[in-house]
């Protein structure tokens, strides 16, 4: 009498998925990771959240004393790559693995997101729910893809978004998120939620005001759109690319919640990216997502042992790749409707996607 | 942009089946604009006729009141309000459960 028993047609691929899921049922995952990376060292966090600010205003100056405009376009990136990296840090604090103390870690959070101007708490309440339900098909909060049938029954905006941030527009996949919950307490079930989200807003609007007021002022609305818009295009570009190659690949389910579980949710659903080091540094290991999912407390320098622990308690359970454009462009081309046969994905033309055989590929994480 | 509108009635005093049935009673009677007394709560949403939108609405409503996330397609998976209601209280004690 569910509404939503799928998939309705599961192949190997999904009975595959089921038996590893039940393999780890009842496991309590984040007891493969010794207790001591759990600790925060604050000096580490902080040199972080300087690095990110060092980089994004330096990207700024850069723009002011380019001597071409074709110049802009890599520092928006390197800008972009500090706004990231900044988010990062936020996501420290919003998991309290930052430092010990709430109130420190919820006002580097507030700050850290400025060039995002998100809402601290708003995006942390939503964070949580992808935490509490990832891959969940009707309540994960990010990149959850639709049944085409669903897709028909859209109104026009809602159809242009969905096709556009799944395709060509994927960039704008968190703006769209933004846009959704980011000034909307009304969006969260729990009161104490709507009063912290009320509150990061009127922080993040006073500070709007301070600072877009004085650079139109100073710059004109030129200046507003290289100094400030361009780059938080380009942050949201990094975040959007990234969340969307965390959560979304061929062989890996969307669970009704008949199939869902907590443990699967943890271990089994995304992808790790092993990045070059300097990338791995400058987003402060974002990439390695499986440990995070698993433990959340875990502070970021410590993924790195945190995810080897992991992968020698489970072996062959941790998906980790290289990171390509490839896997992007797989993406955004392929995999956009959930099919309610396989469980796995179909494209805008109905087509199945088959999962690709992907075995976990055994890499040397960087010590 | 503040998303300023009413929030749903909370339920007075302690959260438990009978209250729950209780607020969809009185949520399902303003909705549809009948008195509380006419609903039945074993027949089924449908009946009623509520559309998908409205399910839908009902379920962020109840979210509300429960202070988590219910999936959208909850009034079709559980289709009466006792049906609802005993499914809820379940969920609940398992959350106060497990922490």
């Amino acid at each position: 009498m569910g509404a939503y028993n799928f998939p309705s047609a599961p192949d190997r691929a999904f009975e595959d998925f089921k038996r590893k899921s039940e393999q780890i049922e009842g496991e309590r995952l984040a007891g493969a990771i010794p207790r001591e990376f759990f600790e925060p060292r604050v000096g580490r966090g902080l040199l972080g959240f300087a690095v990110s600010w060092v980089l994004y205003i330096g990207a700024l100056v850069g723009i002011a004393f380019s001597p071409h405009w074709l110049l802009w376009i890599p520092l928006w990136i390197v800008a972009g790559l500090g706004g990231w990296g900044l988010h990062c840090i936020a996501h420290d604090c919003g998991h309290g693995s930052f430092s010990r103390s709430r109130k420190f870690n919820f006002a580097i959070g507030h700050v850290s997101l400025l060039p995002l101007i998100y809402p601290f708490h708003a995006w942390r309440h939503v964070h949580n729910l992808h935490h509490s339900h990832t891959n969940n098909l009707e309540l994960d909060t990010d990149w959850r893809p639709v049944p085409a049938a669903l897709y028909d029954r859209m109104p026009l905006h809602e159809k242009v978004i969905y096709h556009g941030t799944r395709t060509w527009a994927f960039w704008g996949g968190t703006i769209n998120y933004w846009r959704e919950s980011g000034f909307r307490p009304s969006y969260f079930p729990k009161r104490e939620a709507r009063r912290d989200v009320r509150r990061s807003m009127v922080f993040v609007l006073a500070v709007m005001a301070a600072y877009f007021v004085p650079l139109i002022w100073f710059t004109g609305f030129t200046g507003f759109l290289i100094y400030f818009v361009a780059p938080w295009l380009a942050t949201h570009a990094w975040f959007s690319a990234t969340t969307l190659m965390h959560h979304s690949s061929s062989d890996i389910p969307y669970l009704t919640n008949e199939h869902w579980t907590r443990n699967a949710s943890r271990l089994l659903v995304t992808t790790d990216f092993v990045y070059p080091k300097w990338l791995l540094f400058l987003t402060h290991n974002i990439s390695i997502h499986t440990a995070h999912h698993v433990a959340p407390v875990v502070p970021f320098y410590n993924l790195q042992k945190a995810q080897r622990a992991l992968k020698d308690a489970y072996p062959g359970m941790v998906r980790e790749e290289r990171v390509k454009v490839r896997q992007l462009s797989t993406i955004i081309r392929r995999l956009h409707f959930y099919d309610t046969e396989s469980g796995f994905y179909t494209d805008f033309n109905r087509t199945r996607i088959a999962p690709a055989d992907a075995k976990p590929v055994t890499v040397k994480t960087p010590s | 942009m503040f998303g300023r509108k009413k929030d749903a009635q909370q339920i007075q005093g302690p959260l438990t089946e009978d209250s729950l049935r209780q607020w969809l009673v009185e949520h399902l009677a303003q909705r549809i604009e009948v008195p509380a007394a006419d609903i039945d709560t074993q027949k089924s949403f449908e009946s009623y006729g509520l559309d998908s939108r409205v399910a839908v609405q009902v379920s962020g409503a109840l979210e509300k009141v429960v202070e988590r996330r219910l999936s959208p397609g909850l009034l079709y998976e559980h289709q009466t309000i006792d049906d609802l209601s005993g499914y809820l209280a379940q969920e609940l004690r398992l959350s106060r459960r497990t922490g």
